[in-house]
């Protein structure tokens, strides 16, 4: 019988806390735990009560890194309750400001967390001596992303001017304008990026992933679409509950969501990229078969060439919208909602998340359910985890340690979001 | 105060970091909404932030002078200000106490030393703080050592306007 211990006590570069034990049992794999012990938040049930309108400010305080979301979903269900669809300027401002967080988070897990991994350095610090350019490069994309979202948002963490119907204010023509050129840099610095990234050292590993996201008739999904899969699911935001659900777990604070029938499932980039290929412009198109990964990439490794792309789209996109922007006369629609419920799910930069929401007569909310891209990823990681180590069983203690760290990472997790450090037990009997 | 001093318009920089709702750590935003006010200031800029490091060195890059803002908990007494001047003096490492993610401030000074995209010059005050709990109000040690901080950099920001030396 083999006995062998491994513990990391903080696994860094993820947003928030949590711990991962991996448990081996005579050269077997018996257990892996992804442990989430962030305090449950409760937001669901002091959302209880409160006006309609006040959703999409609440929620947006889940997460600081992607507050646009969850003013986006909020806002969608309940303009879904009223049986509103808002169009126009304010819809193009919407998907506007998601190009400013997917730019900002994007850059920050590409340069700051992630290419560090491939580099066998320890943080960005260290890889800043040695690739200044790309660190910097990095920054700079980050601060335009923020900066956008500071212009459409009135600020970058948790934006204030999002409301149901639209936003309290909206932008100029000419502020607009004065972000062209940042932004012209910023899809040139993304090309470079996925030229890049595309020659960095990816381990030969696939995975057959059930893909989940939002699918559009016309365009990449920010905002709308329905729910789809590789592997069958087609449906209305109405109709998510009933194919998937979410599982308490005894060892996370955290829920769990699979499939009904069983199975881990993956959002974010990867799911994105691989549903909606054929939705990305030409030049994303020509980048990402320059990268070797046109039209499907199952590599986890490899999602740092996809967020990438997805960079250089939300640039080109950000462009475009607002090449052709109107300023609205009104910076909102008034929607009214009567009792009844209503679905929004939009694409954070981790994947779709979904809210559901049922308000009375008086605008109240009764009853309220978020579900956030990183709940719904944490079982497809922990199932990543075991294969790899199931493996890697003979791979050294401290190299098993730290590629797990990086299988962890390859998945973004927010961990803020589904329920802050990270801490990585690996015990062998 | 006027911004005819030597220095442009946009090159100093003051910066709160800190998060409003965990009471005392809210202190460094407390001081800018102050600073904010005072008609007197021109030709400055005001940042107020969260605990994240890559953001500040973006903001900061090509300023002249930086004045940064800070919660600290060093364990001393709650209220208690220290004045550093970052690039001559050792910082303490638990600045920004309650930075989960992203890197701390003097993190944030290295990667921003290795980049060469520090400030020409860069002051920290670091303000003890003790209840970080959830809400708003800062206990009453910390709001007094608010005021203080807001009035020591008052006179920063008039020395270097008159191009005179530090203020303590």
């Amino acid at each position: 019988m083999k006995n062998k211990t491994i513990n990391v006590d903080y696994l860094s570069r993820v947003e928030g806390e949590g711990a991962l034990r991996v448990d081996i049992q005579d050269n077997q794999v018996k257990d892996v735990k992804l442990n989430i012990f962030e305090p449950p938040r409760y937001f669901e049930a002091f959302l209880r009560g409160r006006d309609f309108r006040e959703a999409p400010d609440i929620t947006a305080r889940i997460c600081g890194i992607c507050p646009v979301a969850y003013q986006m979903s909020a806002s969608h269900a309940m303009e879904d309750i009223a049986g509103r669809k808002i169009g126009g300027p304010i819809r193009e401002l919407r998907r506007l400001l998601y190009c400013g967080e997917w730019i900002e988070s994007h850059a920050l897990h590409v340069f700051m967390l992630h290419a560090p991994d491939f580099l066998g350095y320890e943080d960005a610090l260290q890889m800043a001596a040695e690739y200044p350019d790309q660190v910097k490069m990095g920054l700079k994309l980050k601060k335009i992303g923020n900066a956008l979202m500071d212009l459409l948002g009135g600020r970058s963490v948790h934006p204030i001017s999002p409301r149901v119907g639209g936003f309290y204010k909206v932008p100029t023509r000419q502020e607009l304008d004065a972000m062209v050129d940042d932004l012209k840099w910023a899809k040139d610095a993304s090309l470079e990026t996925v030229k890049w990234v595309s020659t960095l050292p990816f381990p030969d590993f696939e995975i057959d992933y059930e893909f989940v996201a939002l699918r559009h008739p016309d365009e990449y999904p920010f905002n709308e679409g329905r729910i789809v899969s590789n592997k069958g699911v087609d449906i209305p935001l109405s109709e998510f509950e009933k194919v998937f659900e979410e599982e308490h777990v005894q060892h996370s604070t955290a829920l769990h969501a699979h499939r009904k029938n069983g199975g881990p499932y993956l959002v974010g980039p990867l799911a994105r990229y691989n549903l909606n290929y054929d939705r990305l412009t030409p030049t994303v198109q020509k980048a990402a078969e320059e990268a070797g990964i046109a039209e499907t990439c199952k590599s986890p490794h490899k999602s740092i060439i996809v967020r990438s792309l997805e960079l250089l789209y939300a640039c080109e996109e950000a462009l475009r919208i607002i090449d052709q922007y109107a300023k609205p006369e009104c910076p909102y629609e008034e929607v009214k909602p009567g009792a009844g419920r209503g679905y929004g799910c939009t694409e954070a930069p981790r994947g779709i998340l979904y809210h559901r929401y049922d308000i009375d007569d008086n605008g109240a909310i009764t009853d309220a359910k978020i579900v956030p891209p990183t709940s719904q990823n944490q079982e497809m990681i922990e199932s990543d985890l075991r294969s790899y180590v199931e493996n890697h069983l003979e791979m050294e203690e401290e190299e098993l340690q730290w590629k797990c760290e990086q299988i962890v990472r390859n998945y973004d997790p927010c961990i803020s979001c589904s329920t802050h450090f990270l801490k990585l037990d690996i015990n062998r009997k | 105060m006027s911004s005819s001093g030597k220095h442009r318009k946009n090159n100093v920089l003051v910066i709160g970091i800190g998060n409003m709702f965990r009471c005392d750590d809210g202190v460094g935003l407390c001081v800018i909404e102050d600073l904010q006010k005072d008609p007197e200031i021109t030709g400055v800029d005001f940042m107020m932030m969260k605990p994240d490091g890559y953001s500040l060195i973006e903001a900061w890059d090509s300023r002249e002078l930086v004045i940064v803002v800070d919660a600290a908990m060093s364990g001393g007494p709650t209220g208690t200000i220290r004045r550093f001047e970052a690039f001559s003096e050792s910082i303490p490492y638990n600045l920004s106490p309650l930075s989960t993610h992203a890197i701390s401030l003097t993190e944030a000074i290295k990667l921003a030393e290795t980049l060469d995209q520090l400030p020409e010059r860069m002051i920290i005050y670091a303000i003890e703080i003790g209840d970080v709990s959830h809400g708003d109000e800062l206990s009453p040690e910390v709001g007094e050592a608010g005021k203080k901080v807001t009035q020591k950099i008052k006179q920063e920001l008039q020395a270097e306007s008159e191009g005179t030396s530090e203020v303590h």
